[in-house]
């Protein structure tokens, strides 16, 4: 995981409350407040870099581990649900 | 019989694809109070119900349909009140039956929604439902897998997320038989004289 990263094109979101559900047109998939966080922040392209500092700023460093690290596990994550992709891949 | 199956399939494909981006259209069984209208949903995927518990229900209750409930932004139900696909015992095709020879009642004439429950039949459920109450974000979640063509309307999310707030929390009910529920839907909808 390198690189920017920015939102996969989604048809529509809904924010409440406890999280977010993300609809896009061949499937949907629930994120956490900082999954959804993360997805608010890479509408423009995103390194991990920038990505942690936002992250701490609103939630805190992470309790074990660097923020990096843990953005990281994060961005990777959503990666794999098609959240995000990285910035070139668009 | 298998024809009037495929082409009870077919209207009803039809009949989503006419009302994609109009109605919000949910993989569910729907009966009306024949006096208020007030209506209880129940959304299920396949094999979970739905047809036995409009049977069951639409003895009491306006039968509105066993398969596709359409819903205008207003939370008026647009009745379809199908052939309803009955398992045959001992297996082998459905049978369709129509609701007037099942002794169905007939739908209000302006039903709305009143509530809305998501059904679950685990095989290990027995003993009375288990009702639990869903948060907005629950509901959703619970509900998108049951919808057709929701990415088509205007606001999908919002509309869908009005509707599990409309009457209170959706409802997630895990049972066993569809007698069972009787009683839960005159709590939600109200008893019939």
């Amino acid at each position: 995981v390198s690189g920017e990263y920015q939102q996969c094109e989604s048809v529509d979101h809904l924010v409440l409350a406890g999280g977010s559900i993300l609809l896009f047109d061949d499937h949907f998939t629930r994120l956490s407040p900082l999954g959804a966080y993360i997805f608010m922040r890479a509408e423009e392209p995103q390194t991990i870099d920038s990505l942690a500092a936002a992250l701490t700023a609103v939630f805190g460093a992470p309790t074990h581990g660097s923020t990096v690290e843990a953005t990281r596990v994060a961005v990777a994550s959503l990666v794999e649900q098609g959240v995000l992709q990285k910035a070139d891949d668009g | 019989m298998l024809a009037m199956q495929a082409l009870t399939q077919e209207v009803t494909q039809r009949l989503i694809a006419t009302q994609m981006g109009r109605l919000l259209l949910l993989h569910a069984g729907a009966v009306s109070h024949p006096v208020t209208g007030q209506s209880l949903v129940f959304v299920a995927p396949g094999g979970t119900g739905k047809t036995t518990l409009g049977c069951v229900l639409g003895r009491t209750y306006g039968y509105l349909t066993d398969e596709t409930v359409g819903i205008d932004d207003d939370g008026r139900i647009w009745p379809y009140p199908k052939p309803l696909s009955l398992r045959m015992p001992g297996g082998g095709p459905k049978r369709e039956a129509s609701p007037d020879d099942l002794g169905l009642a007939g739908a209000h004439r302006a039903p709305t929604v009143k509530k809305v429950i998501v059904l679950s039949r685990p095989p290990s459920h027995s003993g009375p439902p288990v009702i639990q109450e869903l948060d907005t974000l629950d509901a959703v979640q619970q509900m998108l897998p049951e919808t057709s063509s929701l990415g088509k309307l205007p606001r999908p999310l919002a509309t869908l997320a009005a509707l599990a707030e409309q009457g209170g929390p959706v409802l997630h009910c895990s049972y066993a038989e569809a007698d069972d529920l009787v009683a839960l839907a005159g709590e939600l909808i109200g008893t019939v004289p």
